[in-house]
């Protein structure tokens, strides 16, 4: 029930007030990105950092979030720009700074050119399970056999070669490029529904077809690919994490990325340029030691080292003894580093595309259909799925995955599954680009900021996530100002520097700050979510394990920890110490 | 910004506030199984709606109160009172 309760009539509608228009308040959905070019100059001294009075007339306008990640609004219109625009200015980005290592040895031919022309041998597979096992009647046989059956080997074809040659070729008579990937028709029957486009489903998708033969599988999202945390993260990859658990398995993920650029045949510029997560406390120094023990253990590359030695490696970080928070030591991790995250996402896609998975965008999951369960209408514990509703319709499946991050409550909720997740706005910014001045990512978890320079020049900016749950993803002048503040404190010769947007994305925050993954109590019914803040690492590793997963049936030793039922039985993975902040 | 109106002193920024997240009922520690007490601790529904939360007003009374807040527009009802039901009217406020 509604009523007034003395703050006049104007409080029934908060979006609509003054202040959240003024200071790019959460107004709704759709306005997705803030993008406010609030043209506020990051001036003054620490804890004054903006004025109020700063021009901010266009707190509010849309616009692209991040690098050309275009607006949702806009949608799945914008492929053709992901096919045309983003394989040249980035060459020639690279070729410009001599940035060749990031471009990779041989990749870097291949890269270079688009097109459908290259020809590829199908390559050989090993039967995999589910395809050994379809062999027996269908009747029989469990949703886990059953898949893969129907296209199993049929479509199993790696996506064309990139190649100097084809760039040459269709610069020289002026051709156009093909769509990297087809807008496939609908269809009522898959055998695996992955739902939501993000770099976690498209890698599962990617890893089911490639690994385990398995191409009759649908990735449905509501928007665009990459319109959830994927296309909005800040690109850090890292594995120094705190349990050996986390350890074992972001390495992995490091892994796969070190030779996705090859695997992909697209170019994520991968730049592995070191990770610096700064202590200012006794306590952190403590932590900081710890990790890096643990790290050292498994033979993860990770040390403490002294403020003269962090002066050495990033001299504009002010690591003199008169600051207010002093920089104590640091963690240092040369094989952390940031990758691209657009062409992560458009890497998977494109790869499975080309194995025949069908990538349904614009196309929102409204029901999961449950037989069987102990809940209300069937759903629930012990309940099967049958396949998803859809607002183009029913897709009949007796695998359904859940990859939708920020949403993932949302869609477990419509199968009867509980999770153990609040949604959290994560808020990051960008500067106008300058020389390149600052060669590793900086972290600091005391003054809750991260900072990396990307190879535009830019200053990429990011925070924890917002204390107030909420999905709504509309910026906050409270984030600029006090990042303003805390980056100024770490660096003060960038006051004069100007921020050019600011934007948000939905983080599902675990209690324990690790993920869940796996089977849930509903059959057939698997999640791969809670990746809060640190997903976009671990994205490659969870494709792979989670297509293992369901190919399988049975859940893979890596992301044992992470499963749901470590909530009931009270087996949490702890990497608060490793991740509130540092992503 | 967000402006919570707490039951004692009004209008508060949120960010003034600690906000304690989802609000519902403790099962009896004494008579209840593990696996529903980590249940109380650990699952959420976590909607796209209508919210009833827990607040703390920790830079003001230093008291707490329930309020049923939109987690997507951010529009929030009246304020509950400990050992109230949400919805009262403005009467029992006092
Ligand atoms: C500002 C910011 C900075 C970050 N920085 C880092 C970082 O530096 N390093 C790092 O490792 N991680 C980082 N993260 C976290 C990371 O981005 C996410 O954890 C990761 O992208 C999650 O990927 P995903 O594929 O699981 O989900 P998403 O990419 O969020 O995709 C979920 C998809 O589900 C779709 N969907 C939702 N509901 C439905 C429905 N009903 N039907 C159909 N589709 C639906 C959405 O449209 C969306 O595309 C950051 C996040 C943010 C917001
Ligand atoms: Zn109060």
């Amino acid at each position: 029930m509604e009523f007034d309760i003395g703050l006049g009539p104007r409080r029934a509608k908060p979006a609509k007030e003054p202040w959240n228009e003024l200071e790019g308040g959460r107004v709704d959905e759709t306005q997705t990105e803030t993008a406010a070019r609030t043209n506020a100059k990051l001036l003054g001294r620490p804890g004054n950092p903006l004025r109020r009075d700063q021009k901010l007339s266009s707190v509010g306008q849309k616009g692209g979030a991040v690098g050309r990640q275009p607006h949702p609004s806009r949608g799945a219109l914008e492929e053709r720009e992901t096919e045309v625009g983003f394989e040249l200015p980035d060459l020639l980005t690279e070729r410009r700074l001599g940035n060749v290592k990031a471009v990779g040895g041989p990749s870097e031919v291949q890269f270079l050119g688009h097109g459908d022309e290259g020809i590829e041998a199908p390559q050989v597979r090993q039967l995999t399970h589910a395809q050994i096992i379809s062999i027996s009647p269908n009747s029989l046989l469990h949703p886990h056999e059953r898949i893969g059956q129907t296209e199993a080997m049929g479509k199993n074809k790696p996506p064309a070669k990139y190649s100097a040659v084809g760039l040459l070729w269709r610069g020289l008579r002026k051709q156009s490029w093909p769509r990297v990937w087809r807008e496939p028709e609908f269809k009522s029957t898959y055998d695996v529904v992955i739902i939501g486009g993000g770099v976690h489903g498209l890698a599962t998708a990617y890893y089911l077809a490639s690994n385990h033969g398995i191409t009759n599988v649908a990735v449905v999202d509501k928007q665009y690919l990459g319109s959830g945390g994927s296309g909005r993260n800040t690109a850090i990859v890292r594995s120094n994490y705190l349990t050996p658990e986390g350890v074992a398995f972001y390495d992995r993920s490091l892994d796969l990325y070190n030779s996705m650029s090859n695997d992909l045949n697209l170019n994520v510029m991968f730049s592995e340029r070191g990770h610096l997560t700064l202590a200012h406390t006794d306590s952190a120094l403590r932590t900081m030691n710890w990790r890096a023990e643990v790290n050292k253990l498994q033979g993860i590359n990770s040390s403490v080292i002294t403020p003269a030695e962090i002066k050495k490696l990033t001299p504009s970080l002010d690591v003199s003894a008169d600051t207010r928070y002093p920089i104590l030591g640091a963690l240092y991790h040369p094989p952390g580093g940031t990758i691209r995250h657009d062409a992560v996402v458009w890497g998977y896609a494109r790869g499975a595309d080309a194995y025949g998975v069908d990538l349904h965008q614009k196309t929102e999951v409204l029901d999961i259909l449950v037989e069987g369960g102990s809940g209300p209408e069937g759903k629930g514990p012990g309940g099967k799925v049958t396949g998803v509703r859809t607002s183009k319709g029913d897709i009949h499946a007796p695998i359904v995955v859940n990859c939708t991050a920020g949403w993932a409550s949302q869609l477990s909720n419509m199968a009867g599954v509980t999770l153990p997740i609040t949604t959290h706005p994560l808020q990051a910014a960008v500067t106008e680009p300058v020389k390149t001045f600052l060669p590793t990512v900086v972290v600091s978890g005391s003054l809750h900021v991260y900072v990396s320079q990307t190879d535009r020049g830019e200053l990429v900016f990011g925070a924890s996530v917002d204390p107030v749950a909420t999905y709504n993803m509309g910026g906050t002048l409270e984030f600029t100002e006090e990042l303003a503040g805390h980056v100024l404190e770490l660096m003060p010769g960038i006051s004069k520097m100007r921020l050019l947007r600011q934007w948000a994305g939905l983080c599902d925050m675990t209690p324990d700050y690790s993920p869940v993954m796996g089977p849930t109590p509903v059959d057939g019914f698997y999640v791969d979510v809670g990746w809060g803040t640190y997903g976009f690492k671990a994205g490659p590793v969870s494709g792979e394990q989670m297509a293992a997963c369901v190919a399988n049936g049975t859940t893979p030793e890596l992301i044992k920890p992470f499963e749901l039922s470590r909530f009931t039985e009270g087996t949490l993975v702890g990497e608060k110490g490793a991740a509130a902040v540092g992503h | 910004m967000l402006l919570v109106p707490c039951p004692y002193c009004g209008p508060m920024n949120a960010a003034d506030l600690s906000y304690n997240g989802e609000s519902h009922r403790r099962p009896d520690p004494k008579t209840c199984t593990p696996e529903e007490w980590r249940s109380y601790l650990y699952l959420r529904e976590n909607p796209s709606g209508w919210l009833l939360e827990n607040w703390y007003c920790s830079s003001g009374c230093r008291r707490h109160f329930k309020i049923e807040r939109h987690t997507l527009t951010g529009e929030l009802r009246a304020p509950v009172l400990p050992g109230r039901k949400p919805g009262a009217t403005q009467g029992d406020m006092k």
